[in-house]
């Protein structure tokens, strides 16, 4: 006997499944924006959704085996630990970003007193 | 050992719309017998950039706000290049008197690395919460860098050659006064602090006054996160 499917399940498996396809085809086509960082994200993510849209039971085989007491629960640890993972990795990047730009800004600065032209 | 004179100290101001001072500021500083100032303009909206200008500072221009401490900074880098042999910097808004820069100077001269001006040295009382506030940012500047200092936010410094070259900092923004005491820290540099005097300006007194605890817990979140 097949198991029932429900609809939630095959939306969020075909969401995910063309998320997986998108991150992996821009990782085989060497697009420059796709970082090797960014395809194992997209991995984790993605995945993880994917393997609970097709297992939903797999949550709660989780939750037993680490104290958790619902499914919904893990499902809400999980995703906050992702979310958390993503705003530092923004963060990071952001905070490079900043220092760039600061060094672009200083470097125009002092380009005159390097050049000895400063009036 | 190379005789320090007053040609290789250059006293390094960063301003951001600080033209009504400024001019003021450099002639005081003038007037206590420094000549060598680099003014970093960092992005003004008024005339902050022309007004030092006319005062024959060396005045720099940043073309999009970076924050105070990028231009201390990239006044330092200046000082580099100009080959100081002391670097002082100082706020731009008048609230440090100038004639707190010869303590600094004597001091670095006896082979201080650093000299930290102290706000609270002064045997001034002032207000719990600041009090408060200000042992609350030493403490947690002494947690995250290692370095107990009576206070953690004063930009009235002055550096040897040797510090110039070897304090490495990357923040921007209100965050320099920590990482350098961290760096003094790590370089296991040698410092001191001495008292200066805070003027009341009318600039000064729209600033943060308690941005010292403030910066010290960002210092502590960064170190964890970053």
């Amino acid at each position: 006997m097949l198991p029932k499917v429900s609809f939630y399940q095959i939306i969020l498996a075909v969401v995910a499944i063309a998320f997986l396809y998108s991150g992996l085809v821009k990782f085989i086509r060497q697009e420059k924006k796709q970082t090797l960082i960014k395809l194992l994200a997209t991995i984790l993510i993605w995945g993880s959704v994917l393997l609970f849209a097709v297992y939903p039971r797999l949550p709660h085989i989780i939750s037993r085996d680490l104290g958790f007491g619902q499914n919904l629960n893990t499902l809400i640890f999980v995703g906050f630990v992702v979310v958390l993972m993503i705003i530092f990795k923004l963060l990071t990047i952001i905070e490079r970003l900043e220092r760039d730009i600061s060094e672009i800004v200083r470097k125009e600065a002092l380009k005159k007193l390097s050049n000895g032209t400063l009036e | 050992m190379k005789k320090i004179t007053a040609e290789n100290i250059y006293v390094i101001i960063p301003v951001m719309n600080n033209g009504r001072f400024i001019q003021g500021l450099l002639q005081d500083i003038e007037d206590n017998g420094y000549s060598n100032v680099i003014v970093v303009d960092d992005a003004s909206e008024d005339d902050s950039y022309e007004k030092a200008k006319a005062m024959h500072a060396v005045v720099l221009r940043h073309t999009i706000n970076r924050g105070k401490d990028a231009a201390v900074k990239t006044g330092i880098e200046a000082a580099k290049i100009l080959q100081a042999d002391i670097a002082v910097t100082m706020d731009g808004d008048g609230r440090h008197n100038p004639k707190d820069i010869r303590q600094m100077i004597d001091l670095i001269d006896k082979g201080i690395d650093v000299v930290l001006g102290s706000r609270f040295l002064n045997g001034k009382e002032m207000p719990w919460p600041e009090w408060l506030a200000n042992h609350l940012g030493n403490f947690l500047t002494w947690l995250a860098n290692g370095l107990w200092v009576t206070d953690n936010h004063s930009n009235f410094r002055a550096y040897s050659r040797k510090a110039i070259e070897v304090i490495y900092t990357e923040n921007d923004r209100y965050e320099r006064d920590s990482a350098v005491l961290r760096e003094i820290h790590r370089k296991r540099l040698n410092y001191w602090e001495v008292p200066i005097e805070v003027r009341q300006t009318e600039n000064s007194l729209t600033r943060p006054q308690r941005a010292g605890l403030k910066n010290s817990i960002k210092t502590i979140i960064r170190s964890l996160i970053f």
